[in-house]
């Protein structure tokens, strides 16, 4: 089976596995008990609500920066196999 | 561009994947170790408390680990359902598989013992109902459970016994296991050393020079046989993290965010979602055969299930290590059990009904048999290409 194909295989699996874990079971349960909620810091006041959404965007930011670097780096590998098959073909 | 996304295959970097998701595991671990105190009081409080909220990052470390596991048992079905595809437990492999499914069940262990360190209502509730299912080990069951539980109940005992499985006799056996099954020490004495009959370290060249041969020029380190793993691990670590900071309620369950109540049990109880097909296998067989209660016969299937997978170099007969797709037998008992193990992974999760419970026996039955059909059906398959 060409490569193609085995990693489409793999992509339903993990879809159906997600579909069939996160969204099946709440169509049973209420959603109320389902939904799971950001508990690393406590909301009451309006002071902690602006200090709960400036760190949830500082973590935003943290996330976006850590995935573009990954991805960035993809980039230049894929760059880097690209140009030594290149050169080898030469 | 479209044909070296061919060339590309997501099974060939699996292996290498998971050795990196398992030091990340490791790193993670020691920095939640630090702050973790394995006491039934205190445990919960020290995860959503002093982790999650006081410690700098530590929600950070703490979502790395979960999802880090989320990912690496993902992971290693996908390998080990490779290499079921591809006959990579024949002939010279086989060596590999042993390990490889030794490897499984420590992962198995240290998942299990990790999801109940943070004593959340989902953990205790988790870890009552898989200990006391040693109970159905005939004759010794019930002292086997309070041997491994230390008390009546999941208790603070019971707390640090998994702790200290999970800390240290676990990762040690893992790391261990790991060098077995990647052939370490194999490679690390023929590409880095070389003995003479006395013991004595013998050099490159002086081995070359010995029997009048002219070394290759040597390839370049970062050759595609290092770039292509390591473009795999990139592309996951993306995918990794961007769930770690924004999909990260894929590992936690809703339930465990409340303290464990010895006295308010769940009305589903269910673990972590790679332990799920097994439950539901001992769940599916709801009805008494005979004498034999349907507790036991749900036991039995567990134990020929793992047992048929970890004896696949026996019970596949066909002596060619062929892929799946040559192989249309085979192919046909492959996607059976990857069905199987998926159907009864998402009713596991399902609160139980008489539909489910049809469905998980229908399920259940196919798995079971198709480790007792394999021999059979492997043994026409062989004779059919002679």
């Amino acid at each position: 089976m060409p490569n193609l194909k085995i990693f489409a295989a793999i992509v339903m699996c993990v879809f159906v596995l997600v579909i069939g874990l996160e969204w099946l079971p709440k169509q049973y349960t209420s959603q109320s008990s389902a939904v799971v909620m950001e508990q690393t810091l406590h909301v009451s006041t309006n002071e902690e609500k602006v200090i709960y959404e400036k760190e949830m965007s500082r973590r935003d930011v943290i996330g976006y920066s850590i995935v573009g670097y990954f991805l960035l780096l993809s980039v230049l590998l894929y760059i880097k196999i690209a140009l030594q098959r290149f050169t080898c073909k030469d | 561009m479209n044909a070296k996304l061919k060339n590309f295959n997501i099974l060939l970097y699996t292996g290498a994947i998971m050795v990196v998701l398992c030091l990340l595991m490791l790193v993670s671990g020691i920095f939640l170790s630090m702050h973790y105190i394995p006491d039934a009081e205190k445990a919960f409080e020290s995860v959503h408390t002093t982790i999650m909220q006081e410690v700098n990052y530590g929600w950070l470390w703490r979502k790395i680990h979960a999802v880090g596991s989320t990912f690496f048992f993902l992971l290693l079905y996908i390998h080990l359902l490779g290499m079921l595809y591809f006959g990579f437990y024949k002939h010279g492999k086989t060596k590999y598989w042993y390990s490889g499914m030794v490897l499984y069940f420590c992962c198995m262990v240290i998942g299990f013992t990790g999801y109940v360190l943070p004593m959340g209502q989902m953990s205790y509730w988790a870890a009552q109902v898989i200990t006391s299912l040693l109970e159905y080990i005939p004759g010794a069951g019930e002292d086997i459970v309070l041997w491994v539980r230390g008390d009546f109940s999941v208790s603070g005992i019971t707390l640090l016994r998994f702790y200290t499985l999970h800390i240290v006799v676990m990762p040690l056996s893992i790391v261990l296991m790991i060098l077995v099954h990647t052939d370490f020490v194999k490679w690390y004495a023929t590409t880095k050393l070389s003995w003479n009959r006395k013991g004595l370290h013998v050099s490159k060249e002086e081995r070359y020079s010995k029997h009048d041969i002219i070394p290759k020029e040597p390839k370049p380190f970062f050759s595609n046989a290092v770039l292509k793993p390591l473009l795999a691990c990139t592309l996951f670590l993306a995918l990794f993290f961007y769930c770690v900071f924004f999909h990260d309620y894929l590992a936690f369950d809703a339930l465990n965010f409340t303290p464990a109540n010895p006295s308010d049990t769940p009305s589903h109880i269910y673990p972590e979602w790679y332990f799920l097909w097994m439950l539901q296998l001992l769940k599916s067989f709801f009805f008494d055969i005979g004498m034999i209660k349907g507790s036991y016969i749900g036991m039995a299937s567990l134990v020929v299930v793992n047992v048929g997978l970890l004896l696949m170099p026996l019970i596949d007969r066909n002596p060619r290590r062929i892929p799946a797709h040559q192989r249309p037998y085979f192919l046909a008992w492959f996607w059976a059990l990857v069905i199987s193990l998926v159907g009864l992974t998402i009713l596991g999760k399902l609160p139980s009904s008489t539909l489910t419970l049809w469905i998980g026996l229908f399920f259940s039955t196919v798995l079971m048999a198709l480790f007792f059909i394999l021999p059979f059906l492997s043994n026409k398959e062989s004779h059919a290409k002679s």
